[in-house]
């Protein structure tokens, strides 16, 4: 059984050899290398098993296409399903679109369409969790699109405007 | 600690905040016998805080002007629901001294101190000239009447050295505040400051202060009655902060030796008489290098990090204030005070390391939070709770008694890897790197250390475990044989009985 999980820096593969119940021993190939793994229990979201000899008890939860997941004695890890496919992730920021740094509430748009911005400037005002963050233009340029609007909530990594540089 | 009679007693208490306090608070009144009313923002319905209270009432809507700050209608409420008191919590409400008199005017009673204390120390000026009077030592620096002009200012300025703060009357959180290093930035500041005061707080009063960049945040924990009895409960040490948020505090500092302790809880002691306190409050002092200590300001509401002083004197700060505010005296003296032990907190908060600590938002799954000996954990959320945008970013405190400081790093530390929080990320690995710092272990980080000695840090292993693969793989592969099992989905974690048997934890 071949899974495939990625995350932030790095993607991964896992081959487990065959299911496992309670009890179950198999081989697993993570990354190329092979482990042994033994499964003790899957209670609910708890998951208690042997890896070559040694205790492991994780905590696991599945949003969607979302894979989160806590070993007890480490910090928690949070990974995305991946069909195999190659994707490319999204360009962001690089062509002049400027993108939520976080998942926030809009609070001041000042960016207007066809205006010329100074790198620095600020073109919007996000924010939660009572804190500000501010997206300021990376370059001089001319403001192509404003696509976000003050009170809208937006999701981290939605593009809010894009901007054209000016050749210098 | 002898009962006195309740001259006003709380029978049926409102408890106007959210979050982790409210359920700490709520658990608190029910061990007294009284019994709660929550208020919740739409967003917070079926929040954990409603959850731990007898009754609720919904506000308004999520956003907190339109909720939780609601004052006028938080009174209306709590005579609505035939309540006594109102307990504020922190944050909202609770340092709003209009709020706490327009309380007490309709005949409910505010749980904290009266509103003449919270507007002389709300005034960073007033504050400053009644310390002085009362003998408590504040940072060198100027406070005039407020009105002088910005040659007087620069004047005095000179006459105090470089490095200094222009400082807002009026301001907190860094608003309205200038770190000014030499004679050239001052116009500037002044101009600037003045500004972003009176845009803020409309009140664009200045004063001046030396700059002590390098010291420890230490606050002396205070409880007061009526009648001007104050005593102390020692100090927590708070000097590891990000932006001015305080992120891991304990008990006792690292830098004090028992005299200072003494000198610096009598001086806390003075602050609070001098402005009438009644109820808990914190002076909060920076402490040098060499041990000299200065005023700072006085925060008049229960802390975020109060439970450091529970674990360490035994006592229910939280108790203590219903007493106070149903029978207006203490029921115990200075002498009954006894510090055992160290305690240390950390605040796990939602935010992304990965991305400069910006929040993170979204549904808790599988929480589970650790226990045994000297373990204890405020939570606000738990598992199928989701962490809005609206709220600070506090999820969980996480705190630990032992009877050494060394036993109790290593227990947090331990704690910090067991606790069990899935959604969001939080900033648990990066509490675990200050735990492991010489700097701190040695107990000499001051107020910059988190700027200057954590900088570089990144979360390290940004690369999943081997193990953790492992685990995701055995879920998955027993989710897809066993039919039954949890199919890709959200409810996976929150349908889980499990979660519920061990959603929330406090006390202890």
């Amino acid at each position: 059984m071949l899974q495939r999980y990625r995350g932030s820096e790095s993607e991964h593969v896992v081959d487990l050899e065959r299911s496992l119940s309670a009890g179950g021993e198999c081989g697993v190939k993570v990354d190329g290398a092979s482990h042994r793994v033994e499964l003790v229990r899957i209670e609910g979201d708890e998951v208690v098993f042997r890896l070559d000899g040694e205790l492991v008890r994780a905590r696991v939860a599945i949003e969607g296409e979302r894979r989160l997941v806590h070993c007890v004695g480490q910090f928690a890890t949070s990974l995305v399903r991946d069909d195999g496919k190659k994707k490319k992730r999204k360009a962001s920021g690089e062509e002049g679109g400027l993108v939520a740094t976080m998942h926030s509430q809009v609070v001041a748009v000042s960016a207007i369409v066809g205006a010329t911005v100074k790198r620095g400037d600020v073109l919007v005002t996000l924010e939660a969790m009572k804190m500000e963050m501010r997206i300021a233009a990376p370059f001089d340029g001319v403001v192509k699109t404003v696509s976000c609007a003050a009170g809208e909530v937006v999701e981290r990594g939605r593009v809010l405007v894009e901007i054209a540089p000016v050749a210098s | 600690m002898g009962e006195r009679m309740e001259t006003r007693p709380i029978r049926r208490l409102l408890i106007a905040n959210r979050g982790e306090i409210a359920v700490r608070v709520a658990r608190c009144a029910a061990e007294l016998g009284i019994e709660t009313v929550a208020i919740a923002s739409e967003a917070d319905k079926n929040a954990l805080h409603v959850r731990s209270c007898d009754r609720s009432v919904v506000i308004g809507p999520a956003p907190a002007s339109e909720s939780y700050l609601r004052g006028a209608r938080i009174i209306e409420i709590a005579k609505q629901e035939h309540c006594d008191a109102i307990h504020p919590g922190y944050g909202f409400l609770s340092q709003n001294a209009d709020f706490a008199d327009a309380v007490a005017e309709s005949g409910l009673i505010f749980v904290g101190p009266p509103g003449s204390a919270m507007r002389l120390m709300g005034d960073k000026t007033s504050a400053r000239r009644a310390m002085q009077e009362a003998g408590v030592p504040v940072v060198p620096g100027y406070q005039g009447n407020g009105n002088e002009d910005a040659a007087t200012l620069k004047r005095e300025a000179l006459k105090i050295g470089f490095p200094l703060l222009v400082k807002a009357a009026a301001g907190g959180g860094g608003r309205g505040m200038r770190i000014v290093r030499e004679e050239k930035e001052l116009d500037d500041a002044i101009v600037s400051a003045a500004r972003e005061a009176e845009k803020a707080f409309g009140d664009g009063r200045l004063f001046i202060e030396r700059f002590l960049g390098d010291a420890h945040h230490v606050e002396i924990q205070v409880l007061a009655d009526e009648h001007g009895n104050c005593i102390h409960l020692f100090e927590r040490e708070c000097s590891v902060q990000r932006r001015y948020q305080k992120l891991i505090e304990e008990s006792p500092s690292p830098l004090l030796d028992d005299d200072l302790r003494m000198r610096m809880g009598a001086a806390a002691v003075r602050a609070a008489k001098a402005c009438g306190y009644v109820s808990a409050g914190t002076v909060e002092f920076l402490v040098t290098r060499d041990r000299q200590f200065y005023f700072l300001e006085m925060n008049t509401r229960i802390q975020v990090e109060h439970p450091v002083t529970e674990l360490i004197t035994g006592i229910d700060l939280v108790a203590q204030q219903l007493h106070v505010a149903a029978s207006g005296v203490l029921s115990f003296g200075q002498d009954e005070v006894i510090s055992r032990g160290h305690a240390i907190e950390c605040r796990i908060n939602a935010e992304d390391p990965g991305a400069d600590f910006a929040p993170s938002v979204g549904a808790l799954h599988a929480v589970r939070w650790p226990s045994g000996p000297g373990i204890r954990v405020d939570a606000g959320y738990s598992s199928g709770d989701v962490l809005g945008l609206h709220y600070d970013s506090l999820v969980a405190k996480l705190i630990v008694h032992a009877a050494t400081r060394e036993a109790a790093i290593r227990k947090m530390r331990k704690v910090l890897t067991e606790a069990t929080v899935l959604g969001i990320e939080t900033n648990a690995a990066f509490l675990a790197a200050v735990l492991d710092h010489p700097e701190f272990q040695r107990g000499e980080a001051t107020t910059t250390f988190v700027r200057d000695s954590m900088s570089d840090w990144k979360p390290k292993d940004m690369k999943p475990s081997a193990a953790a693969l492992v685990a995701l793989a055995l879920f998955e592969s027993a989710a897809a044989a066993g039919g039954a099992a949890p199919s890709a989905g959200e409810s996976v974690a929150s349908a889980d009985p499990w979660n519920v048997r061990d959603s929330y934890r406090v006390g202890g």
